[in-house]
């Protein structure tokens, strides 16, 4: 039986304290491991003030819940995992990922997973605000292309 | 058909509105809808590099027919996380 995983994309701040007690609810797991990504003040040399994320959120959603399926199915895990739309201010976590397991090499296992296949199949957009005042969409993953998992 | 195709990512930039109208052929393939996003667009074109176009399910590979009703959205290369 796959373990059970809870997936959200959402506008609000982003609490890993929910995630974690979502996922450790069951007795029977030894280790929870998580994952914040937040806003950093640099980028290749440019001081970074905000960011906006955007995203196609239905398909977002879909494939946010299929790549917590691969992870709970693949490592036995409990997997927890939620990304933010919207302007983002520094420190400001974007993704939050906690996952339970017995046993403490899966539940690491599977918060790296869950973050490399965000980076390559999550439809969202990441736009940096910059301290002179211009702005740029960062280049990312084609979706065009066939991805690794 | 007409179908529209929303805008996300820097494709926001290509256009005045977040949506795009095409006229497509009934059947039209992802490739024929690409070529003709890439005419509608003129001078921004080349903010489609790498861009896909998907459903609210799924992402739409080449030879695949647009669907002739339901969310349709062309997006840039990801950048999550």
């Amino acid at each position: 039986m796959t373990p059970p995983v809870f997936t959200e994309i959402t506008e609000r701040h982003l609490r890993l304290e929910e995630l974690v007690d979502l996922v450790a609810a069951g007795s029977a797991n030894g280790a929870v491991a998580s994952f914040l990504g937040v806003v950093r003040d640099h980028h290749e040399g440019r001081r970074v003030v905000g960011v906006t994320y955007d995203g196609f959120k239905p398909l977002a959603e879909k494939t946010l819940a299929a790549i917590a399926r691969e992870a709970a199915e693949k490592f036995e895990t409990s997997v927890a995992v939620t990304h933010r739309l919207g302007r983002l201010e520094l420190r400001e976590a974007s993704v939050a990922i906690a996952c339970a397991s017995a046993h403490r090499a899966a539940a690491f296992d599977a918060c790296r997973y869950v973050i490399e296949q965000v980076k390559v199949r999550l439809p969202v957009f990441k736009k940096e605000h910059y301290a002179e005042g211009k702005d740029a969409w960062l280049a990312g993953c084609s979706l065009s292309l066939p991805i690794k998992r | 058909m007409k179908r529209c195709v929303e805008l996300y990512g820097r494709l926001r930039d290509a256009a005045p509105e977040p949506v795009v109208e095409l006229e497509l052929n009934e059947g039209a393939t992802v490739e024929e809808a690409m070529a003709t996003l890439r005419s509608a667009l003129g001078a921004k074109a080349s903010l489609l590099e790498g861009a896909a176009l998907a459903t609210g399910d799924a992402v739409l590979r080449g030879g695949e027919r647009i669907p002739s009703e339901g969310r349709l959205a062309v997006l840039p290369p990801v950048c999550g996380g």
